[in-house]
């Protein structure tokens, strides 16, 4: 997660932040594989710090589903694939569904980047 | 630029057509995809323009035809058939070829059951495509939720990894261009459709085209659509590497094959 970190910030920061809005962006976003569960703290789409566990306050947004959910998104590596109701196997949302499609796009990008890394 | 806009008045509503004014005595009427108009059949018109009459219209509530009374939207495919077959009455055309894309690629199905035509060819459509979640439905069309920008990811996860910038730019400004409550009302008729139990009503020659690099309208679902297409006469061209657009991601491959199938019909 700590590479997720450097690369949103890095070299991934100008897509994530314009063209993925991520600049609009500051919160919690929570990522659950299995039984690992990893919240990564925002401010404008810069991530601040990573912390395991889950948000005391509760989520504001992520994704969450087993090992096997997450190697098949990695194939594809589309939030829209994987919350599409006609696949299997798919990744289920944290949050309000107001906030989480507010944010899809953020949260599409980072966990796309976070496939190809992870 | 070969390409001829005008409108027609149908049920009162007025309806944007274009054409390619090609010299075929029968016209293939061309369906968009949810949301769009009938900009995603300019390529498809230049490169038949010498051979085929294309004429493609936007539906009511998209692009330049206007929505129905009290700026309603169409949800319903049986209406949208109406509409598709009062468009061609309107045009003058009896025996129409009708080609559609994704929800459009739906619809013709649909026309092929309940009315007269010549034959159809469906591209990434299915006859039963229930795949959007119910929460991404109602907060298409939310004050606070952005329609372009919340669904921005969905289309661009359906272009196929071959198609040039040029033509996947073109269609993500389509996304920015949306109006919510009219996605809205074309993702519930594309969730509600489900036409396996009429498919073999068809009996008119039917081509699918298949952009094979597509994970929500699939490779399986086009192939067991076909499975059950069992007394028409069925061509079947996937075309690897694009995607769901396929119409505006490869107008070449798309109008190769479209034109082999016409030299089928004798058209």
């Amino acid at each position: 997660m700590l590479q997720l970190q450097e690369t949103i910030n890095g070299p991934e920061a100008e897509k994530f932040l314009n063209y993925y809005y991520g600049k609009f962006f500051s919160g919690n976003i929570t990522l659950i594989e299995d039984e690992e569960k990893v919240t990564l703290t925002l401010h404008k789409g810069k991530i601040l710090e990573v912390v395991d566990g889950i948000p005391s306050e509760g989520y504001d947004v992520g994704v969450q589903g087993t090992k096997a959910a997450w190697d098949k998104f990695c194939t594809h590596k589309s939030l829209s694939v994987a919350t599409n109701k006609g696949n299997e196997l798919n990744l289920s949302t944290l949050g309000s569904p107001i906030t989480f499609r507010q944010n899809f796009n953020v949260l599409a990008q980072l966990i796309r980047v976070y496939a190809g890394i992870r | 630029m070969s390409i001829r806009g005008f409108y027609l008045t149908v049920n009162d509503i007025k309806i944007y057509c274009e054409t390619n004014d090609g010299p075929s005595k029968d016209p293939i009427i061309c369906l968009h995809t949810a949301g769009r108009d009938s900009r995603q059949y300019h390529d498809m018109m230049e490169l038949l323009k010498d051979k085929y009459n294309l004429i493609a219209f936007d539906m009511p509530a998209h692009g330049k035809s206007w929505p129905l009374p009290a700026n309603e939207v169409v949800n319903k495919f049986e209406d949208y058939g109406r509409w598709v077959w009062d468009v061609c009455k309107a045009l003058e055309v009896d025996n129409p070829t009708i080609i559609g894309c994704s929800m459009g690629g739906d619809i013709v199905y649909h026309m092929a059951i309940e009315y007269p035509v010549k034959a159809i060819c469906s591209m990434q459509g299915a006859d039963y495509t229930a795949t959007v979640n119910d929460a991404i439905l109602e907060l298409l069309n939310h004050p606070y939720v952005s329609c372009q920008h919340s669904h921005l990811e969905f289309s661009e996860c359906l272009i196929g990894r071959a198609t040039s910038q040029e033509r996947r730019d073109f269609i993500m400004w389509g996304v920015m261009t949306e109006i919510g409550k009219t996605k809205q009302g074309d993702l519930t008729m594309y969730n509600g459709f489900d036409v396996r139990d009429r498919m073999s009503e068809i009996t008119c020659p039917v081509l699918i085209i298949q952009g094979e690099d597509d994970p929500i309208a699939t490779v399986e679902m086009a192939k067991a659509t076909a499975s059950r297409l069992r007394n028409a006469p069925v061509t079947y061209k996937g075309i690897p590497e694009y995607g769901h657009f396929i119409a505006v991601e490869n107008p070449e491959k798309v109008s190769e094959y479209l034109d082999e199938f016409m030299q089928t019909l004798g058209v």
